[in-house]
């Protein structure tokens, strides 16, 4: 990575933000470029001084008057509820609290949302990188061998160009903090991408997400997500090839 | 207090710059938000309801034609004309409170409320890409350059690096 390239990422790096991949990139150049280095300490400095003294504008005292007192002469055109308008708020305000906690504990339906997000994150961050795939290879014995050997498990990797699925390549990803596999093959002209990483952990949600289809499961102590914007039929088919060929 | 009222009003002052607007802008976005609630599907309450500040605060920059399309971010658009002023060369000399908020304000509102979520509110980037209403790689982008330049007009002189 040169010094150009670090600089588009250095930021994200700073927030740590960045997949493990890319992140660990950034690392090893900060450590032979002195310019780079200080670039970025100028940068963290920028940051912690936006953080400490910028001046924060309080909302006027009156504000939350004005509001509450609008709020309740527009109350009459809201649907009948059982609750009060302020009492919605705070539902609201409640709801937060319960979803973080949700994320913490990593559990129930929330948590398989968050890990669905995460997989768009992945799809989106990927494509805008225009860094869809590390090793590009039709062949399973090439793509299979190279993740293996930088992850801590060997995903599966199937061949299915005869079904009407080539694969085009994978990459290394990062889900949730995990490191994971993503594989990419070729529908037509779509890519279907299959993370795999290793559980524990919430499985995304199955569904649509964000003009994608999302398929999960578990296999051999593994967790599996095809994601994808293929018709829904094609997805579905092409994760049954997949389950059948492991 | 009603919730997230002064992170709510902290990002619309920031955004529109007078008091008087950003009372406006809070008010209505709260009205919004309750109207809206049924509509409200579980998730992140605060990104939820910032969005709806947020583009309220656009849509009443754009009334005042005051608001630039989103890719006009370049340096051509927004170069260094505007903090030629001797007045600028004294906040820059002063590197104080000041001029950092003076900074923070010269920035374009697109790149403006990067700093103002991430660093001042402490969003993660998937937050702020739900307030934005952009994806996350856009976030990435969009801070990196908003730090860069903020950095750039606070210390003129040090610029150093490759860039």
């Amino acid at each position: 990575m040169n010094c150009e390239e670090t600089g588009r990422w250095l930021s994200a790096h700073l927030d740590c933000e960045l997949d493990l991949a890319k992140d660990a990139e950034v690392t090893a150049h900060l450590q032979g470029c002195p310019a780079c280095a200080s670039r970025a300490r100028r940068l963290r400095e920028t940051a912690a001084q936006v953080r400490s003294d910028l001046p924060r504008f309080a909302p006027p005292a009156a504000l939350e008057a004005r509001i509450r007192a609008s709020a309740g002469a527009a109350a009459p055109f809201r649907p009948a509820r059982r609750w009060g308008t302020w009492e919605a708020v705070g539902i609201l305000a409640a709801a937060c609290v319960v979803f973080v906690a949700g994320y913490h504990l990593g559990s129930g339906r929330t948590a398989a949302g968050q890990a669905g997000d995460d997989l768009i994150s992945a799809i989106v961050r990927a494509r805008e990188d225009e860094r869809i795939i590390d090793v590009v290879s039709s062949d399973r014995h090439t793509v299979k061998p190279w993740l293996a050997a930088r992850l801590d498990f060997s995903p599966p990797v199937a061949d299915l160009a005869a079904e009407g699925y080539p694969l085009v390549g994978g990459r290394l990803d990062r889900l949730s903090g995990r490191q994971a596999a993503a594989v990419v093959y070729q529908r037509n002209q779509h890519t279907i991408t299959v993370f795999i990483w290793e559980g524990p952990g919430p499985l995304p949600a199955t569904g649509a997400r964000l003009g994608y289809g999302v398929r999960a499961w578990k296999a051999g102590g593994l967790d599996f997500a095809a994601v994808s914007d293929v018709a829904p039929a094609d997805l579905d088919a092409f994760v049954r090839l997949f389950k059948a060929i492991r | 207090m009603l919730p997230h009222l002064p992170t709510a009003y902290n990002l619309a002052r920031w955004l529109l710059r007078n008091d008087h607007d950003a009372e406006d802008a809070v008010q209505e976005a709260y009205l919004k938000a309750l109207r809206a609630f049924d509509r409200f599907r579980g998730g992140d309450g605060r990104a939820w309801l910032l969005a709806i500040v947020r583009n309220g605060c656009y849509s009443r920059l754009r009334q005042q034609r005051r608001v630039e399309p989103h890719d006009a971010f370049d340096e051509s658009v927004h170069g260094a004309a505007d903090t030629r002023g001797e007045e600028a060369e004294r906040e820059r000399a002063a590197a104080d409170a000041a001029a950092l908020a003076g900074a923070v304000g010269r920035l374009p509102e697109g790149m403006r409320e990067m700093i103002l979520l991430r660093d001042f509110e402490g969003l993660s980037y998937r937050e702020i890409a739900e307030v934005a209403e952009v994806p996350v790689g856009t976030v990435m982008s969009r801070l990196a350059r908003a730090r860069e330049r903020l950095q750039r007009e606070l210390a003129p002189g040090r610029e150093g690096g490759s860039l």
